[in-house]
């Protein structure tokens, strides 16, 4: 189990928001860094291949929810779905949104294994064990989070319109 | 890349075998025989209670039901029908019904894990404002 989807969003977008505030141009990959911060879940269309074809597809799928998995899914998508010119970049973004996702599910807590960081050079699984998945504890936190950096941004944008 | 992805999906395969999956006993065990286990599954029956102590039907993924003898003690919430109750202990096969005696338990309430759900849908719409917003970024 993982961290719901607003979690993740949530503290993707506030990374975001404090990019945006170091360099103002990379206002435009905020999409590429959000959708980074839940591509490592596409393995959960197993629920849907599973409830339609009736097809258990858990373990294959499930190796796209580790990073080399996913960072390749990660390039892949850059080069299919991104512009020439925002390629690059945006697949960095991409990959910094999977970083930010496997750094959050690391923090969680399940009652026996973690996850493979380190497949296919290794099976050893990790995590802190720090939240229970199913508590609002690490919503409360990427709320603060983000509406902290909502704060923030608000602030630059009003003292950069007062300058022009 | 297409072959690399074909490649990762397939040797995610090979995560099949060794590992333990939520719900099923870590290992097989023999008739008669005590072994370390974790089980996870749903609260089938309603809690009867006895000295404090808390016995619950529950029902693995592999289909099989056992009864957990919980000391009510190990737990901060009462259990209801469809939690989800996580064991680790040691699963005797030599009683008429197999049992665990839990040595750490937890309990995932049956509307944690709608939450979760719920939560989860919630950021669809972000996802798709973004999307929207970045239309630059995206050739489709």
């Amino acid at each position: 189990m993982m961290p719901d989807w607003l979690t993740h969003v949530l503290i993707g977008w506030g990374v975001a928001n404090f990019l945006v505030l170091k360099r103002k141009d990379l206002e435009m990959y905020k999409a590429a860094l959000i959708i980074g911060s839940i591509l490592p879940d596409i393995w959960h269309i197993r629920m849907l291949i599973d409830y339609v074809i009736g097809i258990n597809l858990t373990w294959p799928l499930y190796a796209f929810h580790t990073p080399l998995g996913a960072a390749i899914v990660a390039v892949l998508l850059g080069v299919l779905f991104l512009t020439e010119k925002y390629r690059k970049q945006g697949t960095l973004f991409l990959m910094g949104g999977v970083s930010i996702h496997f750094c959050l599910d690391l923090m969680l807590n399940h009652i026996e294994g973690g996850h493979y960081l380190l497949f296919p050079f290794s099976k050893q699984l990790y995590e802190l064990k720090i939240f229970w998945p199913e508590t609002f504890t690490y919503l409360w936190i990427a709320l603060a989070f983000w509406g902290i950096s909502q704060i923030l941004s608000k602030k630059l944008n009003t003292i950069t319109a007062s300058y022009i | 890349m297409g072959f690399l992805v074909i490649l990762i999906y397939f040797s995610g395969s090979i995560l099949t075998n060794n590992e333990t999956q939520i719900g099923e006993l870590t290992s097989n065990p023999k008739k008669y025989d005590k072994t370390e286990v974790l089980v996870a599954g749903y609260v089938i029956g309603s809690p009867v209670y006895e000295n404090d102590t808390a016995k619950i039907v529950i029902e693995s993924s592999r289909g099989s039901k056992i009864v957990l003898i919980i000391n009510s003690s190990l737990l901060n919430i009462y259990p209801n029908q469809d939690d989800i109750i996580f064991a680790k202990g040691i699963y005797y096969d030599s009683e008429p019904t197999s049992y665990i005696n839990i040595d750490l338990v937890h309990v995932r309430t049956k509307w944690g894990q709608r939450f979760i759900l719920l939560r989860s849908i919630l950021a669809i719409p972000i996802i798709v404002f973004f999307l929207r917003k970045s239309r630059d970024l995206v050739r489709i």
